[in-house]
């Protein structure tokens, strides 16, 4: 006798279980109670009185004569399983929100890469592109065409464009006017051309 | 005595420039510019001579930044000599008129050339009158002077009755002008003669004028300029803005073709870009305007450097200024330049200028140095600071110690130094504890300390420029210290080594901060608010 032989045998018998004795019968010229020690100790079986005799189940098999037979586990059980979806919801909310979040630092990302690597050559770009044979151009022009391409926020793009400008002196100038730009000297310069 | 032994002080004061400021133009972009413009001028008078007087008119716009001296430019046009036998310039302030009449713009136009401008006419017109009635021995032109057998007789010349009529001592036959004038002249140019000879051509126009009779008197007087100077007329209107009734106005005389006349318009991007908003043909014209004058990069150093010491040079062309004092001063006009945005501007450098140059005198000092431009700032400017130092540092003092500073080996040195002090400063101030020490390692300056937790960190500050072999004050480039460190942590159980390595990058106002500190903290002139000052600019460079 293999101790797969006897496991086959107890799940054979699902949430009836089958009775110790009766099986100690089947198994005679085998270590019967050592392997059943050896199983129950591995949590492969499991033993339990029915009434005045002992009786082995696998452990699917034993939970489901628990539910069966015995109310205050059911009501136990229930109420776990109840928490348990609870929490799973939660979770999966929280997880919901938390890629929602993420969605947030992702465009920051997005801006902060564009900041740091492409902003500059994107600016010239539209700059280039919307600028009249005077040469200025308004910002918000700049700002509107960047903004669908990047999703830039305006208070995002008017400290990427002091940074440049402040930094870029002498490649950049500014001009007062405007409804929205940068502010310098107490004047809005809503203007820009590159020298 | 004025500083660089300057008679008077150079540099105007006023928001805007006057006449008198404009004589001088300084800065390649401005000078480029009046070629510009001079340019234009010369093609058009050659396309006239080669079409024999043909109706030629030109626009051109100067369009840019409030501040960037786009009037000084048009006013300083108005009086140059490289225009003297070639244009007549009227320069009109239209900010000046209100409301924007017809009239009232027209009135500005006639009434903007320079004040030789009506006696140069004048004499332009007898002088040719004078010529007819002395080379054919015209009756009809000596009668305009009243030239009698009488005159002939006491030998009284026909310059000197022209003379006369010049200085209004008597006054020229208007029915005999009218008759000599008649076979080349329309009734309207005629009568635009005589309100010019009578002096009644600036005061004619009290009445109402049409737009239609505006275009007919300028082109009038464009063509009598034209005629008797051989000069082209240019109108220079400043400030134009996207005023309803000034743009209609603008749009017909762009349209009327104004002979031998230059149009020059002067306004802003905000101006012009309202112009694109309201009057789309108006704008469209604009757009293809003959000329338009570039004035890129007027604020930028190299330009308000260059205007500075035109005014300079100009004012004492005896005694120029030496090639030392030249860079001394070109270095200070950089720093301010650089640390405050607010004199990124022509008008605002000059006006720091003006008070720097009255201040001297004031002091006697002989050049502007750098406790005259910090007290001209705290004056003129009281609430502006260096916006970006942790320390309370004085613009003379930044000035200072950027001059000292020019040398890689004692900067080296000196943010050893400073580092050190900061360090000392610190553990006096409870926040290290230990005892802190220096050492020269030939290209770096360590220094260790520990600090309250038992962190004992060693710092290297090395000078990451070997390239710079001057102080460099241009935003973004900053000067790197790397700040190593190796800290050693200990606690009952166990024994844990923790290396740690950064970089801390000390722009150039960190490292005025720390040399700044580091001779107050050495000259025993540390005060509360320094330590504490001193306490966030450690903590800034990572050292605590």
């Amino acid at each position: 006798m293999s101790s797969n032989e006897l496991v086959d045998r107890i799940s054979k018998a699902g949430e009836k279980g089958v009775r110790k004795t009766e099986l100690k019968k089947e198994f005679q010229n085998s270590p019967f109670e050592d392997e059943i020690g050896s199983l129950i100790g591995s949590g492969d079986i499991v033993m339990d009185k029915k009434g005045t005799a002992y009786y082995l189940w696998r452990p699917d098999g034993y939970m489901k004569y628990l539910l069966t037979t015995d109310t205050k586990f059911r009501l136990l059980y229930n109420k776990v399983e109840e928490i348990k979806i609870q929490t799973e919801d939660r979770f999966r909310n929280s997880f919901e929100s938390w890629n929602k979040s993420v969605s947030y630092p992702t465009r920051i990302k997005q801006v902060s890469n564009l900041d740091n690597d492409n902003f500059r050559k994107e600016f010239d770009s539209v700059l280039k592109k919307c600028s009249g044979s005077s040469g200025w151009v308004l910002l918000a022009r700049i700002r509107e065409e960047m903004e669908r391409k990047y999703n830039l926020r305006q208070e995002e793009f008017y400290s990427l464009v002091k940074e440049i400008t402040d930094r870029e002196y002498d490649a950049y100038e500014l001009s007062s006017g405007g409804t929205e730009g940068i502010t310098i000297r107490g004047l809005l310069h809503g203007f820009v051309r590159c020298i | 005595m004025y500083p660089y032994n300057l008679a008077l002080n150079p540099f105007p004061s006023a928001p805007t420039p006057g006449e008198s400021d404009t004589l001088l133009l300084g800065g390649r972009r401005h000078k480029e510019a009046k070629l510009a413009v001079i340019s234009c001028i010369e093609d058009l008078t050659k396309k006239i001579h080669e079409d024999h007087g043909s109706k030629q008119f030109r626009l051109v716009t100067i369009v840019h930044d409030v501040g960037s001296g786009k009037t000084h430019l048009a006013l300083h046009l108005r009086g140059c000599r490289e225009l003297l036998d070639k244009a007549i310039v009227s320069f009109s302030d239209i900010s000046q008129l209100y409301p924007r009449t017809t009239k009232g713009i027209y009135k500005a136009m006639i009434g903007g050339f320079s004040k030789n401008y009506i006696n140069e006419i004048r004499y332009a017109i007898l002088h040719h009158l004078r010529q007819r009635a002395e080379a054919d021995d015209d009756k009809k032109a000596r009668k305009i002077f009243r030239y009698t057998m009488w005159d002939k007789m006491k030998s009284t010349s026909l310059e000197k009755k022209m003379q006369l009529i010049m200085d209004n001592k008597t006054s020229y036959d208007e029915t005999a002008l009218k008759e000599t004038l008649a076979d080349h002249f329309s009734t309207l140019e005629i009568y635009m003669i005589q309100s010019i000879l009578s002096n009644r051509f600036l005061s004619n126009h009290t009445e109402a004028i049409s737009l239609e009779e505006t275009i007919i008197n300028l082109s009038v007087l464009a063509k009598i300029n034209f005629i008797f100077l051989n000069r082209i007329s240019v109108f220079e209107l400043d400030e134009f803005d996207s005023d309803g009734h000034s743009m209609d106005i603008l749009k017909a005389l762009i349209n009327a073709h104004l002979p031998s006349t230059l149009l020059l318009l002067v306004l802003t991007p905000s101006a012009y870009e309202q112009i694109r908003n309201t009057n789309l043909p108006l704008y469209d014209r604009l757009e293809k305007a003959n000329y338009k004058i570039d004035l890129a990069g007027s604020n930028t150093l190299d330009e308000i450097s260059g205007i500075i010491l035109e005014y300079i040079d100009g004012a004492q062309k005896n005694s120029p200024l030496s090639i030392s004092e030249r860079d001394d001063l070109l270095a200070k006009i950089k720093i301010l330049y650089d640390e405050f945005p607010d004199f990124r501007n022509i008008r605002s450098m000059i006006n720091v200028m003006y008070h720097a140059i009255e201040y001297s005198e004031k002091c006697s000092s002989g050049m502007i140095d750098e406790q005259i431009l910090d007290q001209t700032i705290a004056t003129v400017y009281p609430g502006l600071r260096l916006r970006d130092n942790i320390m309370d540092v004085s613009v003379s003092e930044f000035m200072k110690i950027a001059s000292e500073s020019k040398n890689n080996e004692v900067i080296k040195n000196r943010v050893g130094e400073a580092v050190n002090a900061l360090i000392n400063c610190a553990s006096n101030n409870g926040k290290v504890v230990g005892t802190s020490f220096s050492q020269d390692s030939g290209k770096s300056i360590d220094v260790s300390f520990v600090d309250f937790s038992g962190k004992k960190t060693d710092v290297e500050v090395s000078i990451d420029r070997s390239d710079v072999t001057s102080f460099e004050t241009k935003p973004g480039t900053d000067i790197k210290v790397a700040v190593a460190r190796s800290a050693t942590f200990s606690n009952d159980t166990s024994m844990e080594n923790v290396q740690q390595s950064s970089y801390v990058t000390i722009d150039r106002h960190k490292l005025v901060d720390l040399l700044y500190f580091s001779n107050k903290y050495y000259g025993n002139q540390i005060g509360q608010d320094d330590i504490e000052k001193a306490m966030v600019l450690g903590k800034s460079i990572k050292l605590y």
